[in-house]
């Protein structure tokens, strides 16, 4: 299949934005007829810049997790553990220079079932993860006296995790768009959005307003893939997210989000996800 | 202070006053206090050293605040009539003070521990932390606005509301948070650093009186100079909590860690599976992962405060508050304690390493006989021949001089304490032991040993519980409140018994297995808390 027109517009957008995409393209990204396994890498980039786009002094260590979601009798079971994170150079008296990890907890490990979460530290500790009632209650407490706009009802155990059949596979598409579905994804588009009111720079616009908020969808015309989402308030950009496509075997893979939000007058937080290492596999014996 | 270290210097002080009287020949040694401290700071090791080797120790109170000169002349005024053969040991500022004072007044031993030799970064960069302190707070903030916001939408709040409460995610964020909040306000509080003038000035890397100090070649008249740095253990590990609460630092610096992790997980949950055209979606994974790259950085940034004048991006090791290269005394003789003492802890921790600097650089003869072999730990020995011998699970202490006084405020008949890899015993632990007829024995490499017969632990603290274990409740209202990092417990009453041994004030226990040994005063039991058990000790 060609490459999309639009598809390719999107990418020159956000490598405009200063995105850098590195690593291997999926290469497995073909979704097999028979699969239990998904797993995908994320790396995190982390900054804030100043309205010129200049960086605004702080950036967060880079961070690679590997996401792996496996089919269970009872639904999904999730592994998420960190394969690198950007080291920090200490100097000291005590001989040569070192580097320190920036993370003390690498793998958790959450079956699905509503049994308790497993965390593994990088000394290959298992800690039993609780904090003492008091501290929670104090946090709890200071958050709702310091801040009137938080609600107490936000911390009110009433929602728990759905429970997501093993045979339910749709939030795949979001990460490997496949060429049969672009009808449901215009679908989606049209029951959130309503129709499309027209063209930017040749992708189809949807629009929105929710109170306070328009937003603004941009997706593909030909596979209606979104690739930006913008958010704004009183005409205001607070929230512009793009996402990038490569192509691999006849789908469309998401190879990168960037999601910029306006935290202050002078200051935008930016996140950039790289995805890579999109992988299904059919596993036996678990 | 804690209640332990309060107990503590009390059982050292009635020791040296019965046992330890300081004699006429005895080498005078000065020991210094730095930044919001007086004489007091140095009371226990102090006395713990008159006790062992033939010094005279003397405590002078120069006002903190002043500049270095004044302190220094403040000094010479209260104990200036001392001769020539001084020692001076310095902690922290009080090194400074030490090394103006020996402009003025001949030493012949000058100790600094833990001072700023080339000044420390943190007085400049501690208002750079503040401010991104209050960054990661409000980010977290921004976590519960947009959840908020996805509230009041139907879609959102059934899709993805869930995500708030995963895994205790927002029991997480706002504890992390309130740790966040307060901490740097307490920082500058228990350091000194609120309005301290004209003294923090003169404290900054390459203020002009510390590069005078550093430059001026004969300046100082000193005879032996040892330079004593101290790279806290674990000291990149929520160094900035690390810095005045060394006690729960690992907890607080797993809580940040494994917050800065649920965020990425289910932020990463949803960029993977969400639909990529829901912008409340989108919108809440972003606010996590910002936040959550805060967090991951707030200890490279706090270690940078400490570091870099100027807020570069040089990280030195450290003990909480001074880089090891500035703890570096020119023209002197280095000691480093690995796993060493925080700052503030620098003057009741680090006894043993001031003994072998008194003893072996300074020469100061141990004293003679007449204490017994139970006023101090013995090096390479282990303790032999105790019946009905048992002893509390170990703690970690950074040399044998501090495990010695832990042992007399519990009270122990015996104590150990080992500097290397033992069977299950780890570098630094320490063992509270009761027994009769206990010996100290020769030829344990790497263990110290003593022999105190102090007949069982002191009664408990001012607390006012039942010691019934109530469940479903937890500890409040402590006053002074902090705790060891868990420990697994299989139940209840293992964790209460396990409270009682370490002589806690208070005590809680999850049903997933953390037991808390806790301390603080006018502690209560609340009820109200599924799953978790609480004690409060009478």
């Amino acid at each position: 299949m060609k490459p999309l027109t639009a598809v390719r517009c999107a990418l020159a957008t956000v490598a405009a934005t200063g995105l850098v995409l590195a690593g291997a393209t999926p290469t497995r990204a073909q979704i097999p007829a028979s699969w239990n396994t998904f797993s995908v890498e994320l790396t995190f980039n982390r900054y804030e810049i100043r309205p010129d786009g200049k960086l605004a002094g702080f950036k967060a260590p880079v961070v690679t997790y590997r996401f792996e979601r496996s089919a269970a009798p009872w639904g999904w079971r999730t592994v998420f553990s960190l394969v690198a994170a950007e080291r920090q150079r200490v100097q000291s008296v005590k001989g040569p220079d070192k580097e320190i990890d920036a993370l003390s907890v690498v793998r958790l490990e959450d079956d699905g079932d509503g049994t308790p979460i497993r965390v593994t530290t990088r000394d290959g500790r298992r800690p039993v993860s609780r904090l003492p009632v008091s501290a929670v209650k104090d946090g709890l407490d200071n958050i709702l006296r310091l801040n009137p706009g938080v609600s107490s009802s936000l911390f009110a155990r009433t929602k728990a995790k759905p429970l997501q059949s093993a045979s339910d596979r749709d939030w795949v598409d979001s990460i490997v768009a496949s060429p049969g579905r672009s009808a449901s994804r215009r679908a989606a588009l049209i029951r959130r959005y309503g129709g499309s009111t027209g063209k930017h720079q040749g992708f189809d616009r949807y629009e929105s307003v929710q109170g306070p908020q328009r937003i603004e969808v941009l997706a593909d015309p030909q596979s209606s893939v979104v690739v930006a989402v913008n958010t704004f308030r009183d005409d205001l950009a607070v929230d512009r997210t793009t996402l990038v496509y490569t192509q691999a075997q006849g789908a469309l893979v998401r190879k990168g989000i960037r999601s910029e939000h306006r935290v202050s007058a002078e200051t935008r937080a930016v996140t950039e996800v790289e995805f890579s290492k999109v992988t299904f596999e059919q596993r036996e014996n678990r | 202070m804690s209640r332990v270290h309060t107990i503590g210097l009390a059982s050292l002080f009635m020791i040296v006053t019965t046992a330890a009287v300081a004699r006429a020949q005895d080498r005078p040694v000065a020991f210094i206090h730095g930044l919001n401290s007086t004489g007091e700071t140095w009371q226990g090791a102090a006395e713990a050293l008159q006790q062992q080797l033939a010094i005279q120790a003397h405590r002078p109170n120069p006002s903190w605040a002043d500049t270095f000169q004044d302190q220094a002349a403040q000094v010479q005024h209260e104990i200036g009539g001392l001769p020539s053969s001084t020692i001076a040991v310095g902690h922290s500022n009080g090194g400074l003070v030490s090394r103006q004072w020996s402009r003025t007044h001949y030493l012949d031993g000058l100790v600094t521990l833990g001072t700023p030799n080339s000044g420390a970064p943190l007085v400049d960069n501690i208002f750079h932390f503040t401010r991104f302190s209050f960054q990661v707070y409000d980010r977290i903030l921004e976590i519960f606005d947009a959840f908020s916001e996805c509230s009041g939408f139907l879609e959102c709040a059934e899709q993805w509301w869930w995500v708030l409460q995963a895994n205790d995610l927002d029991e997480w964020l706002a504890a992390v948070a309130n740790f966040i909040l307060n901490h740097p306000w307490e920082i500058n509080n228990t350091l000194g650093f609120m309005n301290v003038f004209p003294v923090l000035p003169q404290m900054a890397a390459q203020s002009n009186f510390i590069q005078n100090l550093n430059s001026t070649a004969g300046g100082e008249q000193t005879g032996t100079r040892v330079g004593m740095v101290s790279i806290a253990r674990n000291w990149n590990d929520a160094g900035w909590w690390r810095v005045i609460r060394p006690e729960s630092a690992d907890t607080v610096a797993f809580a940040v860690d494994f917050a800065a992790l649920l965020l990425d997980v289910w932020s990463s949950y949803i960029y993977a599976t969400a639909d990529p055209g829901d912008n409340r979606a989108l919108s809440i994974a972003s606010r996590m992962s910002t936040a959550s790259g805060l967090m991951i950085a707030l200890d490279s940034v706090y270690c940078r405060a400490v570091s870099s004048p100027g807020m570069g991006q040089a990280c030195f090791a450290n003990d909480t508050v001074v880089t090891d290269q500035s703890q570096r005394l020119p023209n002197a003789m280095e000691v480093v304690m690995s796993n060493g003492p925080v700052h503030i802890r620098e003057t009741k921790e680090s006894n043993e390493y001031l003994y072998q600097v008194l003893a072996n650089v300074m020469s100061i003869p141990p004293r003679s006989a007449g204490g017994g072999s139970s006023g101090s730990m013995q090096p390479n020995s282990a303790i032999v021949g105790c019946s009905s011998w048992y002893w509390l699970d170990p703690v970690y202490t950074s040399d044998a001089a501090s495990c010695f006084s832990y042992c007399q405020q519990y009270g122990a008949d015996a104590c150990e304490w080992t500097a290397e890899h033992a069977g299950a015993s780890r570098p630094g632990d320490c063992y509270v032991e009761y027994g009769d007829g206990c010996t100290v024995a020769g030829g344990y490499s790497g263990w110290s040993a003593a022999v105190l017969n102090l007949g069982g632990p002191p009664a408990g603290g001012n607390s006012h519980g039942d010691g019934e274990v109530h469940s479903d409740s937890a500890v409040r209202g402590c006053i002074g409140w902090w705790w060891w990092d868990p420990v697994y417990q299989p139940t209840a009453e293992a964790c209460a018994g396990f409270c009682q041994q370490n002589n806690a004030d208070a005590c809680e226990w999850y049903v997933s297995g953390d037991c808390y040994v806790e301390f603080g005063s006018s502690c209560y039991v609340e009820p109200g808390y599924s799953g978790w058990s609480a004690m409060v000790l009478p």
